[in-house]
């Protein structure tokens, strides 16, 4: 089991009253699973996310991630264990603007200890992976929304993680550009990474092995 | 202004406190500076200008080069000189020339002021500068023989409330003069200070008929004053020390240059010496008004203030407004884009540009409105503690208007065309997106400010070093528990004079306390006021080129302010305390030729028409403050005073100096009666002349202090702005694994870019400025890499200690805030 949430409650003090924005959730992920989260707005998909990307605390119960229970550990532990395992996907991309693709690529690398060298082959690999290579000196405003979404999985992989999450991660590209980039996820998730993805699409969703529908903060 | 904007802006401000209070600190510092300064200014500006036609009253100095001696520009001139004008020229209407004295003023037993500005002229004295005057009706002005007129301030100083009129004044030995008139005080602007008047007439008649003996004046109802016309040998025959200073005033149609075009040939008529007829002379005219601070003549009356000093404190002001200016349209922008959403939804809801300027424009308005009432308060009162004015000038407060106005404009027009007019503001999209490319004048903005603030630092630590080296320099003498008095002015011209000398000098030095005691006419840090170009080697030989500095001391001088001597032996105790041995500096021997210091002793040498032999050569020392070299000194054994004051020194033993003091004075009680002991330490004296640098120092401290604190401020707002707009990249850098430290470091590159590239520009202004300002001193220090160095380190510190609070707080904010506003 790669992690395991047990009767994870979030909430916020509102006029006195809480306001539960994810309550008494159990859930599992098994290594290899390509699990889509699906709700309505406001339904808590996006913070369940931030919780499991450890990005996002919450008020009780209890979380484990490759058998170390995260809610106990502090917080230099907590980001090392998520430097390490977890690469995001945003559905704005959320790619830095003054970098180039390239340079994009190769920032989550200087937060680990990679060597210059290393560092190099790393976002050459991904280059060629992704077969962008043509683009590695642009800047994001250069690039279509779909190139851009693919520069974004290249650099939440580029660290070899073993759980990528997304979200929403084709909610800004035309459905051709979307298609791509779930080709690619099924691609990866064969490869064996873990992929949770939150999304709106019926589509997307049946690029998933494991559907869990929230409503209000709750599966149901 | 209606009360929905009213509302909004306030509301705006207390919503942004932090922002809001930074913006009106840097406008009230900025405003204080400039009044502050400002003033300072106008009072340096302004000397001499209150006189009633102050710009038709000139000073005729004198530019005089004798035959193969060299040129003196004496400030000074020959009292003939303005009367032969006044005679000579169409246009001249008034003139006056008169001498300085420094006299004591007994006011009671045992009572006395020392210092006192007396100068002894012409009844014309007030023909030239005009003052309203009180007089008593039965004279006509200074007419009566015994009569001097005081000053107002001096009056009340004297009798209180009473009035002075017709009330009696006991001078130095003991010369009563009845006060005649009173006039209006001059002004602390002006190059003269004055509090008593007196004339010429009453000074002979005083000498002619004064009995020194019993110390009472006898009358001689024969008097009769003649004075030598301008055209008599007689007018053109002093020697420098008793020259006067020398006014015309002009009639309203007569300019300057029509007199000096008429000068030619005008000396022709005079009866010239022959010193003189051989010599290339001629007149300076100086404008009253200029004489502060463009004067730089020997024998000046009054230590004048530097046009330097003037200049380098409109550059202050110029810079702390810029500085502030820089600062405050730099927040300005920032609140307008924070604001930007709000200015968007007012568009989206049918309000129109001008609208959305105007209340950008109101609220521009209320913050310099706020700040100028502030800082009115606080620069009056820093006005009056610190500077001789007790009001704000009118000019000023047009200016501050005018500043005011410009502000205002420049800082809602700046946000409003870079924020609202800009492409990037979109009514619709959210506000602060994409505004980085406009960013980078910001940028520059800082850095123009950082380079100022850096100057400033550069030359306060410059400024610092020079006066730390004239405290410590090696000056040559020592004056360390040493205090000095006047001599007793009861005992001018009195028979017991030198009797009564030797008593106090023979029962002071028994004292265990005491460890020497000397009579000399002026101590170090005291200016030497007498001066002799009538040196020669010989009696025939002709004078040297030069003019010496003459000291009267006796042979406890150099013990006292251990001086040393190079060559020969000190002067030996005289029981009349004269002789004609004299000592030398070493600056005096090389200007007699080049001679080694043990060759010249036993030599003979005239001065004036007396003869004298060298006894000994002084090692050269600082008499007066390193701002001027060491002049040629000649040390005469004898007891004349400069101004008839004189000095008596006592060095002290270091235990017991409250108690010796004591005994000091209770031997003073015995012998001089009638006027107390008043002492002061010789090294005070010795500070005292660096007061001037002291005080531009202390305002060159301050303005860099603040330059650095709005500086700070800027920064820190464009460090907020900076954090904020990259709230999204720091987001994604963490995310992506980045720590705090890193991302504090991300954050701080570009600071210390700013402040380096700042630092390149401000050295080598700093550079050049220093070095002007070293100019103004004899002596000066070096100035070492490590005074740039050490500004740089300094400024690059405060930088960073201000921008990384707020990098700090963004690098360590949750990172899904930043990320999550899709």
């Amino acid at each position: 089991m790669l992690l395991n949430l047990k009767n994870i409650s979030k909430w916020v003090q509102s006029g006195g009253q809480k306001v539960f924005l994810l309550k008494d959730i159990n859930f599992w992920v098994n290594e290899g699973d390509f699990i889509s989260i699906m709700g309505p707005s406001g339904s808590g998909k996006s913070t369940l996310l931030n919780v499991i990307g450890m990005l996002d605390d919450f008020n009780e119960g209890e979380y484990s991630f490759l058998d170390e229970s995260v809610h106990t550990l502090k917080e230099k532990h907590r980001a090392n264990l998520y430097k390490q395992y977890v690469g995001f996907v945003f559905q704005a991309y959320h790619l830095i603007d003054e970098l180039t693709v390239k340079e994009n690529l190769e920032m989550p690398l200087l937060y680990k200890k990679h060597s210059a060298s290393e560092r190099k082959s790393l976002v050459g690999d991904m280059l060629d992976r992704f077969n962008i290579v043509g683009k590695k000196d642009l800047f994001p405003a250069q690039l279509s929304g779909g190139q851009q979404q693919l520069v974004g999985v290249a650099r939440a992989l580029i660290a070899s993680p073993k759980l990528i999450l997304a979200d929403e991660p084709t909610g800004n590209l035309n459905s051709k550009q979307g298609e791509e980039i779930m080709e690619i996820f099924t691609q990866l998730n064969k490869e064996g990474v873990t992929i949770i993805q939150v999304t709106h699409s019926e589509k997307n969703m049946a690029y998933g092995s494991r559907v869990i529908n929230l409503l209000d903060g709750s599966i149901v | 202004m209606n009360t929905h904007i009213l509302k909004t802006i306030i509301r705006n401000i207390w919503k942004k406190k932090f922002l809001s209070s930074t913006k009106i600190l840097g406008l009230i510092v900025g405003f204080t500076v400039f009044i502050f300064l400002i003033e300072k200014i106008q009072h340096e500006t302004n000397y001499d200008t209150f006189w009633k036609d102050s710009e038709s009253i000139y000073r005729v100095a004198l530019d005089l080069k004798y035959k193969d001696g060299e040129e003196v520009k004496s400030a000074k001139n020959f009292g003939g000189s303005s009367e032969l004008l006044e005679a000579e020229m169409t246009g001249v209407v008034a003139q006056c020339n008169f001498g300085r004295d420094v006299v004591t003023i007994f006011n009671g037993p045992q009572q006395k002021i020392q210092n006192v500005d007396f100068v002894w002229s012409d009844p014309t004295f007030f023909s030239v500068f005009g003052r309203k005057i009180i007089t008593t009706e039965t004279n006509s002005l200074l007419e009566n023989i015994h009569g001097v007129a005081i000053s107002q301030s001096f009056a009340k100083k004297l009798y209180g409330e009473e009035n002075p009129l017709g009330k009696e004044l006991t001078v130095n030995e003991g010369w009563k003069f009845v006060v005649d008139a009173v006039f209006e005080d001059i002004p602390d602007n002006s190059h003269i200070k004055i509090d008593v008047v007196g004339t010429y007439k009453t000074l002979f008649y005083y000498f002619q008929n004064y009995d020194n003996q019993n110390q009472v004046l006898v009358d001689n109802l024969d008097y009769k004053y003649l004075k030598a016309t301008p055209y008599e040998k007689k007018r053109w025959q002093s020697p420098i020390q008793y020259r006067p200073h020398c006014y015309i005033k002009l009639d309203k149609k007569t300019s300057i240059s029509a007199v000096e075009s008429r000068l030619g040939g005008l000396l022709k008529k005079v009866a010239l010496p022959q010193n003189l007829k051989e010599a290339k002379m001629n007149f300076i005219f100086q404008p009253i008004a200029d004489i502060h601070l463009k004067s730089k003549l020997d024998h000046e009356l009054s230590v004048n203030g530097e046009e330097m000093q003037v200049l380098f404190l409109s550059i202050i002001i110029l810079v702390v407004l810029l500085v502030c200016l820089i600062n405050f349209i730099n927040l300005n922008t920032i609140t307008t884009l924070e604001n930007s959403k709000n200015y968007s939804i007012r568009i989206l809801n049918g309000s129109g540009y001008g609208q959305v300027f105007y209340l950008l424009f109101a609220e521009t308005i209320l913050f310099n409105i706020v700040a100028i009432g502030i800082s009115i308060p606080i620069a009056h009162y820093l006005i009056n503690s610190q500077l001789p004015i007790d009001r704000i000038t009118f000019f000023t407060y047009v200016l501050l208007g005018t500043i005011g106005v410009v502000v205002v404009g420049i800082a809602s027009i700046v946000p409003f065309m870079s924020v609202i007019k800009n492409k990037a503001f979109s009514v619709v999209k959210k506000g602060n997106q994409k505004l980085h490319q406009k960013w980078t004048s910001q940028k520059v903005m800082v850095t123009l400010q950082f380079s100022i603030t850096i100057v400033l630092m550069i030359c306060t630590v410059g400024i610092y070093k020079q006066m730390q080296f004239m405290m410590n320099k090696e000056l040559g003498f020592n004056n360390t528990q040493t205090i000095f008095s006047f001599t007793p002015m009861t005992m001018n011209q009195h028979p017991d004079l030198v009797s009564r000398l030797s008593t106090f000098r023979n029962e002071v030095s028994a004292l265990g306390g005491v460890a020497s005691f000397s009579a000399s006419s002026s101590i170090p840090g005291k200016a030497i006021t007498r001066l002799n170009d009538q040196v020669k080697a010989v009696v025939a030989a002709k004078p040297y080129p030069v003019t010496f500095n003459q000291i009267s001391i006796d042979e406890g001088y150099l013990d006292t302010y251990d001086i040393s001597l190079i060559a020969g032996k000190n002067l030996k105790s005289e029981s009349n305390w004269k002789s004609n041995n004299i000592l030398i500096n070493e600056t005096a021997l090389s200007k007699m030729g080049n001679l080694h210091a043990d060759n010249v002793i036993g030599n003979a040498i005239t001065i004036g028409n007396k003869n004298y032999r060298i006894r000994g050569v002084v090692e050269d020392y600082h008499h007066v403050s390193l701002h001027h070299t060491v002049k040629p000194t000649i040390y005469i054994q004898n007891l004349e005073w400069d101004h008839a004051v004189g000095f008596y020194s006592f060095k002290l033993k270091s235990n017991t100096i409250a108690g010796t003091m004591d005994q000091i004075a209770q031997i003073w009680d015995e012998l001089y009666p009638k006027e107390e002991f008043i002492f002061n330490f010789s090294n005070a004296a010795f500070e005292n002349q660096y007061v001037q640098d002291q005080k531009f120092n202390q305002i060159l401290n301050s303005s860099t202090i603040l330059a650095l604190f709005i500086s700070c401020i800027g920064l820190l707002g464009v460090a907020l702005f900076n954090t904020r707009k990259r709230v999204k990249e720091i987001g994604i850098r963490k995310v992506n694994g980045a720590k705090v430290k890193q991302i504090l470091f991300t954050l701080n590159k570009d600071f210390i870019k700013w402040v380096t590239i700042a630092y390149v520009i401000a050295c080598p202004i700093a550079w050049y400025a220093l070095n002007t300002w070293l100019e103004n001193f004899a002596y000066k220090t070096t100035l070492g890499l490590w005074v740039y160095v050490l500004a740089g380190i300094g400024a690059l510190t405060i930088a960073l200690l201000t921008v990384s609070w707020q990098s700090f707080i963004a690098a360590s904010r949750n990172p899904i805030e930043a990320l999550r506003d899709e």
